[in-house]
């Protein structure tokens, strides 16, 4: 009796939860038939009435307040966002142009609108949409870094991204814009943190899977590898000064603290400017800006 | 769905091998640490005040420490003591960082030993006073009584409680993720950055953690089993009966 009661039981669970699955599917197409549809918004008023979340703690939930009547949300991880988009939890996410480049050009279900900041997009100042070298305060290394940085004009900013957002879309790439060589006898080590999880800037593979990769340094973090913009910036940047490279994977909270504290030398991670972290450590100059635009999925 | 989660498992395996060996590693050390941290404490707080004036006022203040610990850590969060620990520690020291698993297993436990602080002192006033009484009154003492007659009998009813935390560490031992622990939770964090099927990855986690806790909560089931001895026989004489034996029914 109380075997046929738990098997009674279980059944009747997956039946509700394959209600609960199908009756959200048919919701979502009844939503998106009473406004326009969102890929055909130009410019940002256009999302009025659609769900669209940013990442927590980004300047992307600033930019969300720009937008009235948006249906605004924030979630604490990228890929939280983007499970959220695609079980049609919201109808698109703010990210920066790179990453939504990277996205969608690995996930066909998905495309985003193209706007451009203080036109189409969102009004965003430099400070609010480049990413920036993060040192502690006072560091004399934000000088020479400055000067490193300039070796990177924007054409070069432009073709080391589409390089490395590439490699996110899985082509081989064998050679990148912004070479340098490894010194040979390297003074120190500049230790790097970066989260290791924000494609195209910084991302992990489990093996050395693409060019000019880097192993995640740390304990526990054997056969961790990281690429992308930022890996090749720090790269860069330590060959410059004549420093070995070690890269180490940090949840976003700890960076600032990382840094502060000293275990590591410098943040290069997408992290922008923006005058509240600028209150906590130095910034260098941008290293590459981006327009702000919003993913969405595919043909709706 | 099915053929995506069965890849991760192939693909990931090496990475998934190494998460819940430290996963274990974490939640038994822990737990095992947490133990003994927690029958120290319970002992001495159910100690009886010396007459002694000088030994009672020691032995209140051991107590006030031993409560102040229970209420801190039993009070805050595990991943907020994680970050406070490992960042204060970096800031302290200029940089230094604690070895993680290090930290991670001292995280566990001092955790684990308030819960059980509490747990353990259960257990003591659970058992009879008579017990203690005529422990004494036969002369023996108080740490002789806690050894041999108290404590046995404690041991042997918190293990469900104890067998509790130990699935708890199991599971919670995810949060230590946040300071950088490569435990099974956070190379979900790494495989679903790589291959973007974060419900496929988290779906296999929970089958890995489902079968780690179902296999534990067995386990620690027999052994209390064991414990327990055969059910069929019971003691018969009392004080009155100087031929008390036991009697085997048939």
């Amino acid at each position: 009796m109380k075997k046929l009661f738990t098997v009674l039981l279980s059944v009747l669970m997956i039946l509700s939860l394959a209600a609960c699955s199908s009756s959200s599917a048919d919701s979502t197409p009844a939503a998106d038939t009473s406004a326009a549809k969102i890929s055909e918004a130009t410019s940002i008023a256009d999302l009025s009435g659609f769900k669209v979340a940013a990442q927590t703690g980004t300047f992307h939930v600033d930019a969300l307040g720009q937008i009235d009547g948006v249906v605004a949300s924030t979630l604490p991880d990228f890929t939280d966002l983007l499970i959220a988009l695609k079980a049609g939890t919201i109808d698109g996410y703010v990210a920066e142009e790179p990453t939504a480049l990277a996205v969608c050009g690995s996930d066909p279900e998905l495309t985003y609108l193209p706007f451009v900041n203080n036109s189409t997009g969102f009004t965003a100042t430099d400070e609010d949409t480049g990413v920036a070298v993060g040192l502690v305060k006072g560091s004399d290394l934000t000088a020479q870094i400055n000067e490193i940085l300039a070796d990177l004009t924007v054409d070069v900013q432009r073709e080391l991204m589409s390089e490395v957002i590439a490699i996110t879309n899985g082509e081989t790439v064998t050679s990148f814009v912004l070479e340098s060589e490894t010194p040979a006898n390297p003074v120190g080590v500049l230790k790097v943190g970066m989260e290791c999880a924000y494609e195209p800037y910084n991302w992990t593979e489990t093996g050395a899977n693409s060019y000019g990769c880097v192993p995640i340094s740390g304990e526990g973090k054997d056969g961790l590898y990281a690429n992308g913009f930022d890996v090749q910036v720090a790269q860069y940047v330590a060959n410059k000064l004549n420093m070995s490279l070690e890269v180490y994977s940090l949840e976003w909270d700890s960076l600032i603290p990382a840094v502060q504290s000293g275990t590591v030398d410098a943040i290069i991670a997408g992290m922008s400017p923006t005058a509240e972290r600028a209150t906590q450590i130095d910034f260098t100059d941008c290293y590459y800006n981006s327009n702000l635009v919003v993913i969405i999925r595919a043909g709706e | 769905m099915i053929k995506d989660a069965i890849n991760i498992f192939i693909d990931y395996k090496d990475f998934l091998i190494s998460g819940v060996i430290n996963t274990m590693i974490l939640a038994l050390t822990g737990t095992i640490i947490g133990l003994l941290i927690g029958l120290i404490t319970g002992v001495v707080r159910t100690t009886p005040v010396s007459d002694n004036p000088v030994i009672a006022f020691i032995q209140k203040l051991i107590n006030s420490l031993i409560a102040i610990y229970v209420e801190i850590f039993r009070g805050t969060p595990m991943m907020v003591q994680a970050m406070v620990i490992y960042w204060g520690y970096a800031f302290a020291t200029g940089g230094q960082t604690l070895n993680l698993m290090f930290s991670g297993i001292v995280i566990v436990s001092i955790n684990t030993g308030a819960y059980m602080a509490e747990i353990v002192r259960g257990g003591i006033i659970s058992i009879d006073k008579g017990q203690m009484e005529g422990a004494l009154s036969i002369g023996m003492t108080h740490a002789q009584t806690m050894i041999k007659v108290i404590l046995p009998q404690v041991i042997r009813n918190i293990l469900p409680s104890v067998s509790n935390e130990f699935v708890i560490n199991i599971k919670d031992t995810s949060v230590l993720n946040v300071i950088g622990v490569t435990e099974l939770y956070y190379f979900s964090g790494v495989i679903k950055r790589t291959n973007f099927q974060t419900f496929q990855t988290y779906l296999v986690i929970s089958i890995i953690y489902f079968a780690l806790t179902f296999s534990i909560t067995r386990l620690l089931r027999y052994a209390e089993k064991q414990l327990d001895g055969a059910d069929n026989y019971t003691i018969f004489g009392s004080q009155s009966d100087p031929t008390a034996e036991i009697h085997v029914k048939e």
